[in-house]
C-alpha cells in the first residue's frame, strides 16, 4: 500500500507562484498510481484562485496518473465544486460526503 | 365518477370558466394595445391553464383548441408577429368555443371546433410555416442565428427530458459563460452566484473550461470560466441586469432548434408539446403534424396541477347557499323584531337580563345579516367587462368605429341584482351600438369625430347604484317616435299630438316598438326596450331615459344596493303603518307655531334653518281626498333623492327597524309610492314607501328646496319642451320655456329702485337687474302691486341682465309643439297661447320679450355683433 502523500491547500491570501509551483511538484513527485491528498481545511468558502489552484493540482494529477483526492472539504467548498460540477472531476476523500 | 372527482371536476369548469372571463377581456385590450407584455403572459397563462387541467382529465377536444391557441400566442408573445384585429378574432372565436366546451366537458367532442383549430392554424402557418417546408431566407439575408442551435450546447451533459419542463413551460434557455474572476468581481462568492441564478430558474448543466493549459509549472494557474445551460423566464436582458453580466457572456439558446434536439436526442414516451416561441406539435417523424391530434400532456405534469392550487383565502361558495343564508337572515331579522317588541312589553317585569340579551341578540343579528349581505355583493365591473367584447364584435360587423368607456366598475351590486341586470345592459349596450351610434360618415358630416362612443357607468347615488348606458349617436326625435307609434297602432293620433316629448320617448318601452327600418340579428324586432324595463322593475329599480337629437342618448337605470334588508323608519298616516326606507331620510321636523307650514308660490313649504323646503301630504297623494288640514302632531320627513330635496308630511314616527324587502304582488306593483311590502315587529304588513314615485310630478325642480342665496339655478337638464307656468299678478298664467330661463330669485319689494323710470334691483356694486313687467310690453291684463315678497325670473345670456317678474310659480310642465296655438294671441314676445294645467295659458318668447321691452344684449356684445355685422 501506498502512504498518500498529504498537502495541504493553501488560502487564497497565500497562492503566489512559489507556492503553486511546490504544489506541483510534491504531486510530480507521488509518481503515478499514488494517492495525493489534499487537505482543505482552510478553504472555507472558495474564492475563484482557489478553486483555480485545486483544478489546476487536479487535472495536474490526473495528467501524470495520480489519485488526487481532496481532505476535510468545507459545506462551502463542496457546495461550490458542485455548482461548477466539478464533483465529477475532482474526488473527495472518502467519509467526507455529507 | 366519485365524489372526489365531481369536486375536482367542478373546480376544473370554475377556474377555466374564470380564465376564460380574463381572457376576453385581455384579448380584447391586448388589440389596442399588442406590446403589452403582462398581458400577453396573463393570456399564454390562461391558455396554458385551461390547457394543462383539461389535460389531466383527459378532455382531448379542449386540449387541442386550447394548445392551439396557445401556440399561437407564444408567437406573439415571442415577438414574432404582431396580434392584428383579425388574429384576435380568431382567437376570440377559440375562447368562445372553448367555453361551450368547458360548460360540457365530457361532450366536448361533440361541440364542433375544427373550423376555430383550422383557423388558429391558418395563422400559425403564414407567420411561421412548418419545419418540414421552410422559407428560404431573402437573398442577402444573413441567415437567423436564432434558428441555429450553439455549438456549445454539444459540451452539456444533458437529457432531452431535463429540457422538457422549460420548453413545456415557454421558458427561455441560455448558455452563460462567465469566468470565475468575474463572479468575483461582481461582489458574489461561485456558490451565491448559482444560487441566485437557481432562484430564478433551473441551472440545467454547468462545466468548467480553462481558458489556457499552461500547467502548474508555470507557476499560474490557467483561468477558470464556468459554462453553465440555464433556463428561465426572464429575458435575456434583465438577466445581464439582474445579474450585473457582460452582455456578451449570456448566450440565447433558440427554442425550436432546442426542441429539434430534444426531439433528435429521442425524448422517449408522448410525442412533446412545445408551447415556446416555434412550438409545435413534435411527432415522431414517420406521423405527420397534425394539430388536431395534439396529445395529452404529460401524465405526471398534469397530476399535480390542481395539487399545486395555492391555498388561498377564499372559498367558493354556491351561490344558491348563498341565497338560503341571506333568506335565513332576513326571517331572523323578523323574528328579532318581534323579540325586542315582546321585551319591550315586559319592561318592568321580573325576568331578569331579558332586556340586555335581546339587545345581544339584536346586535349579533345585525351583524350577522350585514356580513351575508356583503358576501353577496359583487363588483360591476365582472359584468361591465362582457360588453368590451359585445362592443367589439357589433362595431366589426356594422363597420363603426366606436370606444367603449367604462366607469365605475369597482362599485358592487347584490349578485342576484348583476345577474338580472346582465340581460337589460346588453340590450341597452346593443341599441346603442346599432341604433345609437351613427356611421363614421355621418358623424363626420355632423361635425363629430368619426369614433362613436359608448359609455357605461356605474356610481352610488342617494344609497343606490346608479348604472348608465349613454352614447353620443344620432339621439331619438320624439316626432318620429310619435309617428313610428302611430303606425304601429300603440297610440292614436290625438294621443301622440298630446304627448309632451318626455312622454313620446317613453314609447320605446311599449311592447312592439321598433324603428328600425331593418330587423337585424343585432336588434330591431321591437321586443327589447319592454323587457328591460320590466326586468329592471323585477329587481326594484328604475329606468329613465334622455335624449337629444344629434347629440346622443342616456339610459339610467336606478337600482338598489340590496334586495334584501334595509334600515327605515316606521311612520304612520291616517292610522296605516308605512316604511320609509332611511337611505334617502335626512332629518325629522316638527312644525309648529313659530315655523308653521306655508304657502309659497302655490305649495306648502317649511322653512327649514334658511332653505325653504317643499312638502307634500302623505296622507294626501295616498288618498287624494283626504283633507288638508294636518293632525295636531305632525312631522316633516326631510328627505334626499338625488338633487331633489323635499318634505313629506306624516301624522306619526312610529319607531325605526331593519325591514325585511319583500316584492310587492303584481296587483300593486303598479302603484308608484310603493317599493316593497315588509313585516313589522308586531306582525302587520306594512308597505314601504318609494320617494322618488312619491315626489314624481308633485316637486318640481323650482319648488326644491330654496338656498339661502334666494337664488335657484334650474340645475337639473331640462328638455326643450318643458316650460314654468307662473303668473305676475294679472288674469293671464304664462310659460316661459325652461331652456331660457337660467334661475329663479326671490325677492323683496323694499329691495327694488326706480331708474330713469325703470324698475331695477341692485344686485352687487357694478350690476343691476333691469325688472320687467309683462303687462308693460304685453296685451294682457293690468296686475295689481307687486306683493311683499315676488319672483324673478332671469333669463338666460345674453339677456342675464334683465328679470321677469313673476308672483308665483304654478309648475313645470310638458308643452308639446302640437299644443301649441299661435295664431289666436299673435305678438311680439308670444310663442302662443296652450291648454297647459288645465288653464290656457301664454307661452312667451323670452328674447322676444326682451327685445319688445328694449332690453339689448350687454355693451361688449353689441358691439362685437356691430363690427361682424359692419365687416
Amino acid at each position: 500500500l501506498s502512504v498518500p502523500v498529504t498537502i495541504v491547500l493553501p488560502s487564497c491570501t497565500s497562492v503566489d507562484s512559489s507556492v503553486v509551483e511546490s504544489l506541483a511538484a510534491q504531486i510530480q513527485a507521488a509518481g503515478v498510481g499514488s494517492p495525493v491528498v489534499a487537505d482543505a481545511s482552510p478553504i472555507q468558502n472558495p474564492t475563484a484562485a482557489e478553486i483555480t489552484l485545486l483544478v489546476a493540482l487536479a487535472r495536474e494529477a490526473s495528467a501524470r496518473g495520480v489519485d488526487f483526492r481532496i481532505l476535510h472539504p468545507s459545506q462551502g467548498l463542496i457546495e461550490t465544486l458542485r455548482h461548477l460540477r466539478l464533483d465529477r472531476e475532482i474526488c473527495l476523500s472518502p467519509g467526507t460526503l455529507p | 365518477m366519485s365524489d372526489h372527482d365531481n369536486e375536482m371536476l367542478d373546480l376544473f369548469v370554475q377556474e377555466s370558466t374564470e380564465h376564460l372571463q380574463t381572457l376576453e377581456a385581455d384579448l380584447i385590450a391586448l388589440e389596442s394595445d399588442p406590446s403589452d407584455a403582462d398581458r400577453l403572459n396573463r393570456i399564454f397563462r390562461a391558455v396554458h391553464s385551461i390547457k394543462g387541467t383539461a389535460g389531466f382529465f383527459g378532455f382531448s377536444p379542449i386540449v387541442n383548441l386550447a394548445h392551439v391557441m396557445e401556440n399561437l400566442m407564444s408567437v406573439i408573445r415571442a415577438g414574432e408577429m404582431v396580434a392584428g384585429p383579425a388574429t384576435i378574432s380568431r382567437l376570440i372565436a377559440g375562447a368562445d368555443r372553448l367555453a361551450l366546451m368547458i360548460g360540457a366537458p365530457a361532450n366536448a367532442d361533440e361541440i364542433p371546433h375544427a373550423a376555430e383549430i383550422a383557423a388558429l392554424q391558418e395563422i400559425l402557418n403564414k407567420e411561421k410555416p412548418p419545419a418540414a417546408a421552410p422559407s428560404k431566407p431573402a437573398p442577402g439575408t444573413p441567415a437567423s442565428s436564432s434558428e441555429t442551435l450553439p455549438s456549445e450546447l454539444d459540451d452539456f451533459e444533458i437529457s432531452a427530458a431535463d429540457c422538457l419542463p422549460g420548453l413545456r413551460g415557454g421558458q427561455n434557455f441560455y448558455i452563460i459563460q462567465v469566468s470565475l474572476d468575474e463572479i468575483e468581481a461582481l461582489g458574489q462568492t461561485i456558490s451565491g452566484f448559482f444560487n441566485e441564478l437557481a432562484s430564478v430558474g433551473t441551472i440545467l448543466d454547468a462545466r468548467t473550461i480553462s481558458d489556457s493549459t499552461p500547467g502548474l509549472q508555470s507557476g499560474a494557474p490557467a483561468r477558470l470560466s464556468c459554462s453553465i445551460l440555464f433556463t428561465t423566464q426572464l429575458e435575456s436582458g434583465i438577466l445581464i441586469d439582474a445579474f450585473g453580466l457582460p452582455a456578451a457572456s449570456v448566450l440565447p439558446v433558440p427554442r425550436k432548434p432546442l426542441g429539434d434536439w430534444v426531439r433528435d436526442r429521442g425524448a422517449a414516451g408522448p410525442a412533446v408539446v412545445l408551447t415556446p416561441a416555434a412550438d409545435r406539435t413534435i411527432v415522431p417523424a414517420n406521423r405527420s403534424v397534425a394539430l388536431t391530434e395534439a396529445p395529452a400532456p404529460e401524465v405526471t405534469e398534469l397530476h399535480s396541477m390542481p395539487r399545486r392550487r395555492k391555498i388561498e383565502e377564499t372559498v367558493r361558495i354556491n351561490v344558491s347557499l348563498l341565497d338560503q343564508l341571506m333568506n335565513l337572515a332576513g326571517e331572523m331579522v323578523l323574528g328579532r323584531n318581534q323579540l325586542v317588541r315582546l321585551a319591550e312589553a315586559q319592561a318592568g317585569s321580573q325576568v331578569e337580563g331579558l332586556r340586555s340579551a335581546v339587545q345581544e341578540i339584536s346586535a349579533v343579528t345585525s351583524n350577522l345579516q350585514g356580513t351575508i349581505m356583503r358576501a353577496r355583493l359583487h363588483p360591476v365591473g365582472s359584468l361591465f367587462g362582457k360588453y368590451t367584447r359585445v362592443v367589439r364584435d357589433l362595431s366589426q360587423k356594422l363597420g363603426k368605429d366606436i370606444a367603449l368607456e367604462i366607469s365605475g366598475d369597482e362599485v358592487e351590486l347584490d349578485r342576484a341584482i348583476l345577474e338580472g341586470l346582465s340581460d337589460p345592459l346588453t340590450h341597452l349596450v346593443r341599441n346603442s351600438v346599432d341604433h345609437g351610434l351613427e356611421q363614421a360618415a355621418e358623424r363626420e358630416s355632423h361635425g363629430k369625430s368619426p369614433r362613436g362612443t359608448v359609455r357605461l357607468s356605474a356610481a352610488h347615488l342617494a344609497g343606490r347604484v346608479q348604472i348608465e348606458v349613454a352614447d353620443d349617436g344620432r339621439g331619438m326625435d320624439p316626432a318620429k317616435l310619435k309617428s313610428k307609434a302611430i303606425e304601429k297602432g300603440l297610440v292614436t293620433p290625438e294621443q301622440a299630438a298630446r304627448m309632451a316629448d318626455n312622454e313620446a320617448l317613453q314609447l320605446i318601452f311599449a311592447a312592439g316598438f321598433s324603428t328600425a327600418a331593418q330587423v337585424s340579428d343585432i336588434s330591431g324586432r321591437g321586443v327589447g326596450m319592454d323587457v328591460v324595463r320590466t326586468n329592471i322593475e323585477k329587481l326594484g329599480g328604475h329606468i329613465d331615459l334622455q335624449s337629444r337629437i344629434g347629440l346622443g342618448t342616456r339610459i339610467i337605470i336606478r337600482l338598489p344596493l340590496t334586495l334584501a334588508i334595509v334600515p327605515a323608519l316606521i311612520v304612520g298616516s291616517r292610522g296605516q303603518r308605512y316604511a320609509m326606507p332611511q337611505i334617502n331620510l335626512e332629518e325629522i321636523v316638527r312644525p309648529d307655531a313659530d315655523n308653521p307650514l306655508r304657502i309659497f308660490g302655490g305649495a306648502e313649504v317649511l322653512k327649514l334653518r334658511d332653505e325653504l323646503l317643499p312638502v307634500i301630504r302623505l296622507a294626501s297623494i295616498l288618498d287624494p281626498g283626504a283633507l288638508k288640514e294636518s293632525p295636531s302632531s305632525s312631522f316633516v320627513l326631510a328627505l334626499r333623492l338625488e338633487n331633489l330635496r323635499f318634505g313629506l308630511l306624516v301624522d306619526e314616527i312610529m319607531s325605526t327597524e331593519e325591514i325585511v324587502v319583500k316584492p310587492l304582488g303584481r296587483h300593486l306593483n303598479a302603484i308608484p309610492f310603493y317599493s316593497g311590502a315588509t313585516l313589522l315587529g308586531q306582525g302587520e304588513i306594512a308597505l314601504i314607501l318609494d320617494p322618488a314615485g312619491l315626489a314624481h310630478g308633485r316637486i318640481s325642480t323650482t319648488q326644491a328646496a330654496l338656498p339661502n342665496s334666494k337664488t335657484l339655478a334650474l340645475t337639473r337638464t331640462v328638455d326643450a319642451g318643458r316650460v314654468l307656468v307662473f303668473t305676475d299678478g294679472s288674469a293671464e298664467r304664462f310659460a316661459a320655456p325652461l331652456t331660457a330661463i337660467t334661475r329663479v330669485e326671490q325677492v323683496r319689494r323694499e329691495h327694488l329702485e326706480r331708474i330713469g323710470g325703470l324698475l331695477c334691483l341692485r344686485r352687487n356694486r357694478a350690476t343691476t337687474l333691469q325688472l320687467l313687467r309683462l303687462a308693460d310690453f304685453l296685451p294682457v291684463s293690468t296686475p295689481g302691486d307687486l306683493p311683499e315678497e315676488f319672483l324673478v325670473l332671469v333669463p338666460k345670456e345674453p339677456h342675464s341682465h334683465a328679470g321677469i317678474v313673476a308672483t308665483g310659480i304654478v309648475d313645470s310642465t310638458d308643452l308639446p309643439d302640437a299644443a301649441l296655438d299661435d295664431t289666436t294671441l299673435n305678438a311680439p314676445g308670444v310663442q302662443g297661447t296652450a291648454q297647459l294645467l288645465d288653464r290656457l295659458t301664454i307661452v312667451l318668447d323670452i328674447p322676444g320679450v326682451c327685445a319688445t321691452a328694449g332690453i339689448g344684449l350687454p355693451p361688449a356684445l353689441e358691439s362685437a355683433t356691430l363690427s361682424l355685422t359692419t365687416a
